[in-house]
């Protein structure tokens, strides 16, 4: 058993909008081993990327972390003061995002943003200078010295994932959390970064939380998955489990509406109906409305996440019936 | 290095052609107007001979389009001519007040970018709170003042009231603090609104949100990435607004009769002096050029991403 | 055209509100000058000349005597008839440049556009007082001298947009059709830009009242005896220690009409393309 790197309970991030309180993240729990991979899949606007942000603290207004704890290195993340978390990003928890290109600053330099980082290490400029160098070759970036003096919009959207990767991995964080680091870019790239995250996670045993609506991906580099539903987290187990044995009826909605895993021929299915507007309370399981299985408790009970094997928790009330699904 | 010499003898060719354009125009309006400088300052008496005369003395009885080459000729040999009506150089004249007018537009420069860029940093990042809307509120109104009110409200409240500080004139550096003030109260809006908006805008940009990710301290975020990104427009704004701030200071120089170049133009358009005129034409907008060139420079040296251009 | 919801969301804003309460009120004295004014602005006094505020002369009296609150009163209508009629020039110069140069491009795009940038290169008040003078001292000149040289603020924007419609298929369509450019702007680009236009005028007020009051302050406007605020103000700067209320109420006037329109511009902005910057 490896052991637990992070641990998030219960998280609920809101967001404070004309409409209402939008619940995009509710009472969310997961885990991270140590050096695994753990990849959270689902739609657009399901919260994953909240979740992502809500670790690192970096939840702008008018959102804000209404509740959960989330365990890390000994301490309880959601309850540092600002300086001591300050001190936690970068160095022990990391993040690239979607878009290099907005998120590198366009005024400074490739090497400037590089060393910035690690110059709040306290070390010397030479030092810094050399040991980023080292993490664009590491990350397979060619012409380095080149590089380096180049601006952001200089280079090629590749290289500026590339250098992302490298930039918020050269402190050795012991989590890299990836926000979708693959959509923005095309599909030759897309397999050269994921190849280059699994090396770097073999090499500094760092863990990696990627978060992607894309199962491909999920099969090539995930050791464990987690699906998230309007905000909720409804399945969590192991990679190949859960692609043999999806269990919540959302997930195996999903596994049949994608091209890649559909074993049939026939017509890709979809899942009739839409996300829920997360601003309404309502009672019950939130994808009720759309599930084929729906049986009228879930109209009024919200499901929790409940362990129906080793390592593999779903959350459905129909399980605890054991009725048509496993 | 090749690029930005093409690009700024490009811009100064431009300019040449902008400076000219306006000589002629503010040279062909000097000459519509109804009327000439030697007719309205000499006496009725004066015989219509001796008027022919003086006329032929100051070349007036050439064509307009001769004049204005002798003028174009002059320029180049730096001659700006001499005032009909002051008898001056006009080359004088205008090295005496220029200095005053500079100051005067330097020191309101000062004031409002010292004063508006903070309020405008707080405003966006507190944005719509009581201090950003108050804010706004206030500059809305500042903006609404016409600076001829204002400067003469000053003077009634620290002149005539307080009794602190001159009520006109130029009386040493003290008297520069209400004019300056009065030209500049007014055109805080502006600034503050820009500084605000682009650090919004800055302030939504992913890299801020990388910069916080990579760990690094709040002050430094808002100034190394927010700041220096937000401040590009600003500072070219800067340099495109000293031209704007002549023109504002005509006004302003009227009210607390400082002796500027705004003075020197009010009373050689009235007197249809049109050496003067053009003289002082020429130099500001060779002065607006410039300006607008540094502006441009400066916008390349800030922000690589233009350099491509 | 403008969206609904924009144009409620508009109206709750407080600031909106405010300013065309203010304006109303202008209008109300505009339209009401001789019913609100105790005085004619032309009576003169000399026995009540640099009078306090009292309640017989409610804004004290100018060295005529005369009545500075009538004046400020009906002065009003020189000061809204003036910037009103400058924004309308500047409007029709400004858009009919800015079509030009947008619809036809290319070259006659780059004179335009040199001519634009060239005529912003003089301070403007400097170019308008050279046209006043040129033209002579009145409301009316002092409305077109400000006019030519504010234009530029439409020509770009306008430009823009132009070259933005051009774009659309439909348009495409008409010239492959035959239709006359004159045809094609009357009727499919105009009707598209006359939300803009209608912002853009509105925010031109502002500067178009500030300055049209300035030109008066120096003389170059209205001429006695009409009451034109920048000249009372003007005139009252000499009696600034025995009477300052000359002075001060013309320009508390001028603040609060400028104000007005200021007020609920912030709100007209919102209706313009948020792409636009103003």
């Amino acid at each position: 058993m490896k052991e637990t790197l992070i641990d998030i309970q219960d998280l609920c991030i809101q967001f404070q909008t004309s409409a209402g309180t939008v619940r995009a993240v509710d009472h969310v729990s997961f885990d991270i081993k140590k050096g695994e991979v753990f990849a959270l899949v689902g739609e657009s606007g399901c919260g994953k990327s909240t979740t992502a942000m809500g670790i690192m603290q970096l939840i702008k207004q008018p959102g804000r972390i209404a509740g959960g704890e989330i365990h890390f290195d000994g301490k309880d993340l959601l309850k540092l003061s600002a300086d001591e978390m300050t001190e936690v990003r970068g160095k022990k928890i990391g993040i690239i995002f979607q878009n290099p290109l907005d998120s590198l600053n366009p005024v400074y330099t490739v090497g400037y943003q590089m060393t910035e980082g690690l110059l709040v290490d306290k070390m010397e400029k030479k030092e810094a200078y050399r040991l980023a160098c080292d993490m664009l070759r590491d990350v397979k970036i060619s012409d380095v010295e080149e590089r380096m003096k180049a601006y952001p919009h200089e280079i090629s959207g590749g290289m500026r994932q590339r250098v992302m990767i490298g930039m918020m991995l050269c402190r050795n964080p012991q989590l890299l959390i990836a926000d979708e680091p693959t959509t923005a870019l095309d599909v030759t790239i897309q397999a050269g970064i994921i190849e280059l995250m699994n090396e770097l996670r073999r090499k500094y045993n760092s863990s990696i939380l990627i978060i992607t609506h894309d199962f491909g991906i999920v099969a090539d580099i995930a050791d464990r998955v987690g699906v998230m539903y309007a905000g909720n987290l409804i399945e969590v187990g192991e990679v190949f489990e859960i692609f043999d044995h999806p269990t919540h009826p959302y997930t195996r909605l999903l596994m049949k509406a994608l091209p890649t895993i559909t074993k049939e021929e026939g017509r890709l299915e979809t899942i009739r109906g839409s996300v829920p507007n997360l601003a309404e309370e309502k009672p019950g399981c939130n994808f009720a409305e759309r599930c084929p299985y729906a049986k009228e408790i879930c109209f009024r009970q919200k499901p929790q996440l409940k362990e129906i094997s080793e390592g593999h928790l779903c959350a459905c009330l129909l399980l605890e019936g054991g009725s048509e699904d496993e | 290095m090749n690029d930005i010499m093409r690009f700024i003898a490009k811009r100064l060719c431009i300019g040449v052609l902008v400076v000219l354009f306006v000589t002629v125009l503010v040279f062909a309006i000097m000459q519509a107007m109804p009327g000439n400088p030697i007719d309205l300052m000499v006496d009725t008496r004066v015989s219509a001979e001796k008027v022919a005369e003086i006329k032929a003395q100051w070349g007036l009885d050439e064509p307009p389009v001769v004049q204005y080459f002798y003028w174009i000729k002059n320029v180049l040999r730096g001659d700006l001519g001499t005032s009909i009506s002051l008898k001056q150089s006009v080359s004088d004249l205008i090295l005496q007040r220029l200095p005053y007018t500079l100051m005067l537009t330097g020191a309101a420069l000062l004031i409002e970018y010292i004063i508006a860029i903070p309020l405008g940093l707080l405003a966006a990042v507190k944005k719509n709170s009581a201090a950003d809307k108050s804010l706004t509120v206030v500059t809305i109104v500042l903006w609404s003042m016409p600076p001829f009110w204002l400067g003469v409200l000053f003077i009634l409240t620290f002149s005539v009231w307080l009794k602190i500080l001159p009520i006109s004139g130029w009386d040493g550096i003290v008297s520069l603090i209400l004019p300056a003030f009065t030209l500049a109260l007014p055109s805080l809006a502006q600034i503050f609104r820009l500084t605000r908006s682009e650090v919004l805008d800055v302030l939504d940009e992913k890299y801020v949100t990388t910069a916080y990710a990579k760990g690094l301290k709040n002050k430094v975020v808002l100034v190394r990435h927010v700041l220096r990104n937000a401040m590009i427009p600003v500072t070219v704004m800067f340099f495109l607004s000293l031209p704007w701030l002549i023109g504002g200071a005509v006004v302003v120089e009227n009210v607390f009769a400082w002796p500027g170049m705004g003075q020197l133009i009010w009373k050689a358009i009235s007197k249809q002096d049109f050496v003067i005129v053009q003289g002082v034409v020429l130099v500001i907008t060779i002065l607006t050029v410039i300006c607008n060139l540094i502006g441009d420079i400066l916008a390349g040296i800030l922000d690589p991403r233009i350099r491509l251009e | 055209m403008v969206k609904k919801d924009k144009f409620k969301r508009m109206l709750k804003n407080p600031m909106v509100v405010i300013g065309a309460i203010m304006f109303l009120l202008v209008i109300l004295v505009v339209i009401f000058a001789p019913v609100i004014a105790p005085h004619s602005y032309t009576e003169q006094n000399a026995d009540v000349a640099l009078t306090a505020p009292c309640r017989e002369y409610p804004w004290g009296t100018d060295q005529y005597g005369r009545c500075i609150f009538s004046r400020v009163i009906y002065g009003s209508r020189i000061a809204l008839s003036v910037g009103i009629i400058a924004v309308v020039i500047e409007t029709l110069i400004g858009v009919t440049l800015g079509v030009i140069s947008g619809y036809y491009g290319k070259k006659i795009d780059k004179v335009v556009q040199f001519i634009t940038d060239a005529t912003w290169a003089i301070p403007p008040i400097i170019l308008a007082m050279a046209i006043v003078l040129m033209l002579g001292s009145s409301a009316t000149n002092v409305a077109i001298a400000v006019a030519v040289v504010s234009w530029a603020q439409f020509t770009k924007i306008i430009r823009t947009k132009v070259m933005a419609i051009k774009a659309l298929p439909y348009i495409e369509a008409a010239k492959i059709y035959g239709e006359s450019d004159l045809s094609i702007i009357v009727r499919y680009i105009l009707p598209n830009l006359v939300s803009t236009i209608i912002v853009l005028a509105t925010l031109a007020m502002p500067s178009a009242i500030l300055s049209t009051t300035s030109m008066g302050f120096l003389g170059l406007g209205a001429q006695q005896p009409l009451p034109d605020w920048g000249w009372i103000l003007q005139n009252g700067i000499q009696f600034i220690k025995k009477a300052a209320w000359i002075s001060m109420a013309p320009g508390l006037a001028i603040v609060w009409t400028v104000l007005s329109f200021n007020l609920v511009g912030e709100g007209v902005k919102e209706l313009l393309d948020p792409r636009t910057r103003v």
